[in-house]
């Protein structure tokens, strides 16, 4: 086997290796954004949109992590309230959220964000090994004005 | 006969009632309060002097002004109207109460008040009757009690005022601006990616 050859096997056994590292596709079954949103394109071609924008800057976003480990939302639920208040958010409200499928849990945020301040709101659904978190966030007046329609679209989550 | 006799209980329980209430509306408080609300407001000036006016309406008055907060004593008795009106007057993020207990303080106070006066009047009975030489030891005597009970009259004037008034402070952003800590670390993988100031910067750089 001549040089040229093992340079060539080299290249296509690191190009093979590569492909497997790719980012683990960003799957949202049906993506509803809140009314009034704009979304927001996403740049890489194999991610479904998954965010949405406000004209006045209120964000909105869904994803998926791994459950890991594997637990229950009641679980889920204690674990986010405290890590978050841990970090340092004030603790606004909390709530059950049910979809038309599943229940889940709505935890509601606020922190100092620069010169203002900032509401957060976050869902979680427990789907098997998977949990579909959806966020929101923006200054606190703004993001009241968005607050309902915000819920109605997390409802509309598959 | 006998309806009369169900009149009697019936009034008989109404005082009883009447007095128990007015018992625990005039008790004397041993405890002042110090109550803070953080909200958001669309016209903070509006806001402010409505809330200032509502207070002296209240029989209270502002003690700070600034553009972030007001600081207001009200009535102790009317604090929660006073906070009420405060919730209804914007979006609230914040709240926070703190009470602090002055029985121990005043009652020693006012038995150090008592003591002294009962010995000043002890002294203004010898100074009746002193001799020249004792005269200006009396007096030096009498002039630090009074300046004594003067001091402690004040002291305890201002205790009942901090037990008459709550302070109210309304902030209008957070007063503590520390950012949430975004690499806390948790033992959970995803709560870990869970942050506000990434979640905007992910859509102000794409």
């Amino acid at each position: 086997m001549n040089k040229e050859n093992i340079l060539i096997l080299t290249i296509s056994f690191f190009t093979i290796l590569l492909s497997g590292c790719e980012k683990k596709k960003v799957v949202i079954d049906e993506f509803h954004q809140p009314e009034g949103f704009a979304v927001y394109q996403s740049n890489y071609q194999n991610r479904s949109p998954n965010r949405a924008i406000s004209s006045d800057g209120v964000v909105y976003r869904i994803r998926k992590q791994r459950n890991d480990p594997v637990a229950k939302l009641s679980f889920w639920k204690e674990a986010l309230k405290k890590r978050m208040i841990d970090t340092g958010y004030f603790f606004v409200r909390e709530s059950n959220i049910s979809t038309e499928k599943q229940k889940g849990y709505l935890l509601e945020l606020t922190a100092p964000y620069g010169e203002q301040d900032y509401s957060y709101m976050i869902g979680i659904f427990v789907k098997g090994d998977e949990i579909v978190i959806a966020e929101a966030t923006g200054e606190i007046l703004r993001f009241k004005k968005h607050r309902k329609q915000i819920i109605a679209a997390i409802k509309k989550i598959k | 006969m006998r309806l009369a006799r169900t009149k009697t209980l019936i009034c008989f329980l109404f005082i009883i009632m009447c007095v128990f209430i007015c018992g625990t509306c005039y008790a004397k408080s041993t405890s002042s309060i110090k109550t803070s609300v953080t909200i958001k407001v669309g016209d903070k000036e509006k806001t402010t002097s409505n809330l200032i006016r509502y207070a002296e309406r209240l029989g209270g008055y502002f003690t700070h002004l600034s553009d972030d907060k007001i600081i207001v004593k009200v009535p102790s008795k009317k604090t929660n109207l006073f906070v009420k009106r405060v919730k209804k007057s914007g979006f609230v993020i914040s709240r926070g109460y703190e009470t602090k207990d002055y029985t121990f303080q005043i009652n020693q106070k006012k038995a150090s008040l008592k003591a002294k006066k009962k010995v000043l009047g002890q002294y203004m009975d010898v100074l009746k009757n002193s001799s020249e030489g004792s005269l200006l030891y009396v007096e030096r005597e009498v002039v630090s009690l009074v300046a004594g009970i003067e001091q402690l009259e004040g002291s305890i004037r201002y205790m009942e005022h901090l037990l008459d008034f709550s302070q109210v402070t309304v902030s209008f952003r957070f007063r503590n601006r520390a950012i949430p800590k975004s690499k806390k670390y948790s033992s959970f993988q995803w709560l870990n990616t869970m942050n506000m100031a990434d979640l905007i910067r992910g859509f102000r750089y794409e």
